[in-house]
């Protein structure tokens, strides 16, 4: 994450002629202070105190505000994990300064050395473009939004350890789990079949299921399949309330197309949508449209596939 | 005897959104709001802990008196005490001011134990409201709480990260925001809603809170993504329909051939 950071940082530094620091927090980070002061950064601070050791928000915004205070950054970005959110909101208040969050577009106004930020808001139905009017700019940005910083050959940052007087945090972590991966992955699936309302049966899943085998895809779905009927669990839901997807190509069978679905699924390359309504609104957000009954194409489309590979193995 | 505060806001059912694909805004008329989904988890757990170990639930929500479903809605589930905070534009405050004027507002009620948010709200969901605040009332705060237990001055929270699950042990005052995998918030039922019906909503100005506020995010523009798709009809018999389609996918490259 941080040498994603480092890679955007790196490219604003460079366009305002401003240097670019690494901030490291924490207990034994030397071999990550080394990584990043040869993968882009000007000057690495390395911070290492006892009250850093369990990564809890009140020291790390201590560390951070002090040491902004003292350095006067014009710009702070943070990891956008749940922990780093919650440092950066509790250090912008003790900086009395702004936090735009979950930057995924990050361009900078030179003329006011501002950073311009988009950022989803109303569950992705919009992007919003925001600045913060005060100093330091603050972004969170979330994972894999940004290309990872390379090392750099032959240059190399300047390591500088830094004591600060932290309040040991009054939080005691009692225990720490880590968690099993799950197996679906729809936000990495490059192939999904998708149903909707137009399937009439739970049963019926199974054409669907049938072609994202074919195309080597997962099954997902709209809301009323996964919130109401509950016919596949919530991890396999795409939309406002599910998942935000980006796969080469995303097929809609049967689905309406509300925005709150198409919100789920804008990241798709290729959208083929299959409604037997030839009003859907999924066809205005779709790249082929076939307007027609899904328990007759979706088959058939499973066959051709099959077909097509068939044919050109053996010629 | 635990004192909590809750805070609320009152945002739009997204469920309920369209938009307008010619101004790429949203359409908001008719549109019902409510209070935001993660903050109604945290009235539901300032409750249950009520129940539990007695004292009191006050919610605290910014916005035009008049207009509070929120406050009303925190009533009928069986807060104590709602108040509104009027006097400031809404659209127009950051997490920053509105953070600054919570604080204001909650010492203003007096003494507490929790104070409960939403781990986020479901409109711009930044999350900073939170955090922001806890600094602000220089007490602790505990992001993500899926389960909270209160005993004697000091709650155990089992709190979900992205990697891993951390239990923590806290003393209150603390501050602990909430998901929709906290608990599932109770339905007001008829006899709830007239008991509530009693009660009034309070009410505070921002600007007699003693305390400035200022903003520092400001939205340039805020604008449906337009994803430009072909939007083109594969017409003729199914068949025929099926394997035109099948071939250009694979000349596309979205499908391996």
């Amino acid at each position: 994450m941080t040498l994603e950071l480092l890679g955007k940082g790196r490219e604003l530094a460079d366009s305002l002629g401003a240097s670019l620091c690494a901030l490291v927090l924490g207990a034994g980070l030397e071999p990550e202070a080394n990584t990043f002061a040869s993968h882009g950064a000007d000057k690495v601070f390395l911070v290492e105190n006892q009250a850093l050791r369990n990564t809890l928000p009140e020291p790390f915004a201590e560390a951070i505000g002090k040491l902004a205070s003292q350095h006067g950054p014009e710009i702070l970005l943070i990891g956008g994990t749940r922990r780093g959110r919650d440092i950066a909101a509790r250090a912008a208040a003790r900086l009395e300064t702004g936090v735009i969050t979950d930057c995924v577009a990050m361009v900078l106004d030179e003329e006011k050395r501002s950073l311009v930020a988009d950022r989803p808001s109303y569950g992705g139905i919009l992007v919003s473009t925001e600045v913060c009017t005060t100093r330091p700019q603050i972004a969170t940005v979330p994972p894999r939004a940004f290309e990872r910083a390379s090392p750099r050959q032959g240059q190399r940052g300047e390591i500088v350890r830094i004591d600060v007087e932290l309040t040991p945090p009054k939080t005691r972590v009692v225990q720490v789990t880590p968690k099993e991966v799950k197996g679906v992955g729809l936000e990495d699936a490059s192939v999904i079949v998708s149903a909707g309302r137009g399937v009439a049966k739970k049963e019926d899943l199974r054409i669907l299921q049938e072609l994202a085998n074919v195309l080597g895809g997962e099954l997902g779905c709209s809301s009323p399949l996964a919130e109401d009927l509950k016919w596949l669990p919530l991890e396999r839901l795409v939309g406002l309330t599910g998942r935000k997807v980006k796969p080469k190509l995303y097929v809609a069978c049967g689905i309406s197309g509300q925005v709150q679905h198409i919100t789920g699924m804008r990241g798709a390359r290729t959208v083929v949508a299959i409604n037997s309504d030839p009003e859907a609104p999924i066809f205005q957000q779709s790249d082929y449209c076939v307007k027609g009954d899904l328990y007759e194409i979706v088959p058939l489309l499973t066959e051709a596939f099959r077909k097509i590979r068939q044919g050109s193995v053996t010629s | 005897m635990v004192r909590t505060v809750v805070c609320a806001k009152q945002v739009f059912d997204l469920e309920g959104l369209k938009v307008d694909p010619k101004a790429r805004s949203l359409i908001t008329e008719r549109v019902e709001r409510k209070i935001s989904d993660f903050d109604k988890n945290a009235l539901e757990e300032a409750l249950r802990i009520r129940e539990k170990h007695g004292g009191s639930v006050v919610v605290v929500t910014l916005g035009p008196p008049t207009a509070s479903v929120a406050a009303k809605e925190a009533l009928n589930m069986g807060a104590d005490e709602a108040y509104v905070i009027g006097g400031v534009d809404v659209e127009q405050l950051d997490s920053r001011a509105t953070s600054d004027i919570l604080a204001a507002a909650i010492r203003r009620i007096g003494e507490f134990d929790l104070v409960i948010c939403g781990d986020a709200s479901i409109d711009m969901y930044s999350g900073q409201v939170g955090p922001r605040l806890a600094e602000k009332l220089g007490i602790p705060q505990v992001s993500h709480a899926k389960k909270v237990t209160v005993n004697g001055g000091v709650v155990t929270v089992e709190r979900d990260l992205e990697e891993a699950d951390e239990t923590v042990e806290v003393p209150m005052p603390v501050l602990l925001t909430v998901t929709k995998e906290t608990n599932e918030p109770r339905i007001p039922t008829i006899t709830m809603i007239i008991k509530a019906s009693k009660k009034t909503i309070k009410t505070m100005d921002a600007g007699e809170l003693g305390a400035p506020f200022a903003t520092s995010v400001k939205v340039l523009k805020a604008l449906a993504p337009m994803t430009k798709r072909r939007t083109e009809t594969v017409e003729g018999e199914p068949a025929v329909i099926a394997e035109s389609l099948a071939r250009q996918l694979i000349r596309e490259g979205v499908v391996d051939g």
